[in-house]
Parts: C-alpha cells; structure tokens; sequence
C-alpha cells in the first residue's frame, strides 16, 4: 500500500511537471529590448503588457513605441502567452475591440528583426521582443528577461 | 616650318599690295556688317533680354510648379501615412424551429440572414499626433440596406490620460455596447438578446472625456459623457424616439484576466408613439435610467462572463432588468460555451394594471466559436428560449398576441471576420 502510493504521488509529480514544461520552455524563448541608446529602464512583466496593449504610451515620462513581429515564432508565442496572457486569436479579438471603439491599435509590425533594429535605431525609445539569439548589444539592451 | 611660314617668307610686292587690297574690304565689309548686325544685335539683344525673362519666368514658374508638385506628391504621401482603413464583417444565418412564430422582429421558421449580417468600414486620419478623425460606415441587410454612420468623431488625447472626443459616437451602456456589432470581437454567435436587444443600442452625438491610468497593476478607465440621441421604430409601441441632455458615466478596471465595468446614464425621454393611444405610456419629457454592471474573467483558456443591466423609464412604459452568465472553455481553436439569460419587467407593481404587460422571458444558450483562421471565425449556437408569463416582449413584431405559448429555439451559424 505504501508502495502505491508513493506511485500514486510521484505520478501526479511527473503530471504537474509535464505541465509546467511549457512554460519553462517560454521562459527561454524571447527577451524584451529596447534601443541602445533609450532611457528606459528595466521593466515589469506588467508594464510591458500594458505598453503592448496600448493601455499606456508613457513609462517614466517616457513615450514608448510597442514593436511587434509580423512571423508567427516561438518568440512571439511565448511573448504572447507569458506577457500578454492572450493566445493569437483572443490578441486579434482584444484589437478589434480596440480598433473599431478607437481605444488603440495593435503596434507596428515589421516583417523581420533587421528592419526592426533599423526602426529601434532611429526611435530609441520603442520596445520589442526577439529571441535571444537575435540580440545585437551593440544596437540594442535588454529590460526584462523572464524568469 | 608649316605652310603658313613658308608663304609669309616668300615676299612678293604685287601680291602683297592685292592682299592688303583684299584686306581692307574685307575690313570694310567686316566693319559695314558688324555695324548693320550690330544695330541688328542691339534691337535683337533687347529682344533676347525680354525672351531670356520670358524663358526665365516660365523656368522659375516651372521649377515652382515642380516644387509645388514635389510638394504635393509628398503632402499625398504624408497624408496616406496618416490615413488607416481597416474594416470587419459578418454573415450569418438564423432559422426559429417555431411555425408561424417570430423572434426579434427578424427571425422565424426560415433561414434569414437579416439580423447579424453586417459590414463596417473604418478609416482614422491622424491630423496629428495626438488627435485623429474616425469614420466609421456600417451596411446592414436590413429591411432597407440601410448605410450608417455608426462612429464619426474628433479625438484628441491631452497627455497619457486625458482624452476627449466630440462627434457621433456608440454610448457605453454595457459591457460591449461599444462593439456589439463586431462579431469577432466577442465569443457569442449572437449578444445575450435579453441584455443586448431588450434595450437599446444607441448612437449619440456629443461628447465623450475619458481618463485612462494605471494604479497598482490594475488599469483604471474612467469616461464621462453627454449629449443627445434620436432613433426610429424601436417596437412595437415607438415609431421614434429622442434621448435629450442625457449625461453619463462609465468606470472599467482591468486586473490581470478580470474586468469589471459600471455605468450610469440618465436623461429626457421624449417618444412619437406609433398609435396616440400609446403616446400616455411615455409621456413628454419621461426621465429615463440605464444602469449596467459586468464583470469578466478572460483566461487563457477560461471564460466567465457576467452582466446585469437596469433600464428604468418614469412611465407606464416598462421598466427592465436583465442579466446573462456565460461559461466558456477554449480548446486550441475551439471554444465552447453556455450563456443563462433573463429578462424582465421590473416595476409591475407601479405601473396600472390596464397600461402595457408585464413579461419575463429566460433563455438557456449553448454554442461554441471556432477560430478556423487568422482574423476569421465561425460560431454556432443554439439559443433555447423558456416561455414565462407573456414572455414575448421581444420576441413577436408589432405587439402580436402576447400570450406565452410554446418554448422556442434559434438556431444560429455566423462567420465574422476582421480586415
């Protein structure tokens, strides 16, 4: 009987955890940048998600542009589900709220991450996600890396 | 030693004194033309002088018609920067498994695509950074096609928080009054029809001043708004109606999946009624009360969401409390739901027995959404409607019998989109 149930627990274990790997897996996939040369700070998983839904366009005094991707990545997802709690679909459905109530818009997109360096450069202060092996430190910092 | 060397060396007297000869006609005539071209040059120079103006001129008109274009071409460009079109659309289909029956004026025992087939329009000029002009045109296949102006308001934005709006705009009763049209934007195939169509859904012009901050990790958004409304054929009783000097206010908080949103409006009522012996339900000059409270919880895979409204007239016109509950669950691209809805008259004990019935209608809705593709989705739902008391208020047109009778059911698939 002892026996069973240490099976029992180390099963339910192994459930928990099957579950969790896919957030652990997130947490490695993309980082928050900003241009080399912005003020802006590190931030908060909240404050991030309040610039990308456009409930904020000041942090610190400091008006941010939100970047976004236009190719679905691993990046993204991860981005999507652990900042901004919204998978693709409930994310389109919160901006058509936005957009025809003329309470926001999505952020600007850019087809890929060089064209997004190329626009962080001349607009210091707007913020994007990438994956971590597209980190230029040269070009760009990071502000929030998950945990 | 060339041959023009060789010739000057080799002296001659008779040919030197036949070349000075040669020589000086041809200064004469040298001298007779250039005084003849030089009366010529002057008249002509003068000429040339005014030409060179002239080309001058049209040079520098055609180089200021170049910048002007440049100008142009680049003011064009600026302005397409400016301008953003995006649009949304909905088609659906409806069928009500009751004969001879009606359900919201629009809906019985054939397939109808009337009540949920809508397409809008948007466009924002950004005049500048921060204010913008929003149009936004609807098409309904309604009875006439008819094309709105649902949205076509000035935005200007303060600072952060601050901003105000002025033009025609939706009024922010409810949780989703705003976009009620927009299918794909909410879960439902159709809005609870007790809350969403049992009251009104209202256009105003006026004005709307909104204050938007964050505190703590939640986000607060505060609008204050007033002005007026007119609309026609309500139901069965009001051909049209005018909402005068109404003010408002509406409060959102956001905290991680939760939304909570309150509202409240009050103004003037004043109503053409479409038979006089209906005008002393809604006498000139009615006070009129919307009162709504939500509260959703959005999660990434759960989906909780709640209302309860309050529509309260100063009349023998009834007054109506409504309130849904929806349960959802997403699975991957599906997301299954079941709404419980109820509507009913709230002041039956006021309002004089002979004036208009009392009704209650409740409704048990079960359907699902299915994101099949970026920015497209189907829903389907079947929307099960238990009979209490004379609970057709808005179930049969034009103040049919009103008598009970049998449960019904609409059944709805609808494809909405956004671009």
């Amino acid at each position: 009987m002892p026996n069973f149930t240490v099976k029992k627990v180390f099963l339910i274990l192994i459930v928990q955890l099957s579950l969790l790997l896919p957030a652990m897996t997130w947490a490695e996939d993309f980082i928050v940048i900003t241009g080399i040369d912005s003020p802006i700070p590190r931030l908060t998983a909240y404050q991030i998600n309040s610039i990308f839904m456009d409930k904020s366009r000041e942090i610190y005094g400091v008006q941010v542009q939100p970047l976004d991707l236009s190719p679905w990545t691993d990046a993204k997802e991860a981005f999507y589900l652990t900042i901004l709690k919204k998978n693709s679909s409930q994310l389109n459905a919160y901006w058509a709220r936005k957009l025809f109530t003329g309470r926001g818009k999505p952020p600007r997109h850019f087809s890929d991450v060089k064209s997004m360096y190329h626009f962080m450069q001349e607009n210091p202060s707007s913020i994007a996600y990438i994956s971590p092996e597209q980190l230029d430190e040269a070009r760009v910092k990071v502000i929030y890396r998950p945990q | 030693m060339d041959d023009l060397t060789r010739n000057l060396c080799m002296f001659n007297p008779r040919t030197a004194i036949h070349r000075i000869s040669v020589l000086f006609a041809a200064f004469l005539l040298l001298f007779t033309f250039s005084t003849v071209v030089s009366s010529n040059t002057d008249k002509d120079y003068e000429k040339l002088e005014q030409r060179l103006f002239i080309l001058e001129d049209k040079l520098r008109h055609q180089d200021d018609m170049a910048e002007l274009h440049d100008s142009d071409h680049e003011h064009l460009e600026t302005n397409l920067d400016r301008v953003s079109i995006s649009g949304f659309a909905s088609f659906g289909l409806e069928l009500l498994d009751a004969e001879d029956d009606w359900y919201l004026n629009s809906v019985n025992n054939q397939l109808r695509t009337t009540r949920s087939t809508v397409l809008g329009v948007q466009m924002r000029f950004a005049i500048q950074e921060t204010t913008d002009f929003i149009l936004q045109i609807q098409a309904y296949e309604r009875e006439d096609n008819s094309v709105f102006a649902e949205w076509a308001y000035l935005n200007h934005s303060f600072n952060n928080n601050w901003s105000m709006r002025v033009g025609a705009m939706r009024l922010p009763f409810f949780m989703i009054s705003e976009y009620s049209d927009v299918g794909y934007a909410y879960l439902w195939a159709n809005t609870p029809s007790e809350v969403y169509d049992g009251t009104v859904n209202l256009t105003f012009t006026g004005l709307n001043v909104g204050y938007d901050a964050d505190w703590g990790n939640a986000h607060h958004a505060l609008q204050f708004y007033g002005g007026t409304h007119y609309s026609r054929d309500i139901d069965a009783f009001i051909d049209s109606i005018y909402l005068d000097d109404f003010l408002g206010t509406r409060y959102d908080v956001s905290w991680l999946s939760w939304r909570l949103g309150m509202s409240y409006t009050g103004g003037v009522i004043n109503a053409n009624m479409k038979e006089p012996a209906f005008q002393p339900y809604l006498p000139k000059d009615s006070k009129g009360e919307f009162i709504g409270i939500g509260l959703f919880y959005e999660g990434e895979r759960l989906s909780w969401l709640n209302e309860w409204v309050h529509q309260k007239v100063d009349a023998f016109y009834p007054s109506e409390q409504a309130y849904y509950s929806t349960l959802a669950y997403r699975t991957n691209d599906w997301e299954p739901y079941i709404t419980f809805a109820q509507l009913a008259t709230s002041d039956n004990e006021r309002r004089p027995a002979d004036s208009t019935e009392s009704y209650k209608q409740t409704s048990v809705s079960v359907g699902t959404r299915y994101d099949f593709f970026p920015n497209f989705a189907v829903k389907f739902e079947a929307q099960h409607i238990l009979s209490e008391h004379n609970s057709d208020r808005i179930g049969r047109p034009d103040g049919a019998a009103a008598d009970g009778g049998e449960d019904l059911t609409l059944y709805t698939l609808r494809l909405d989109m956004v671009f």
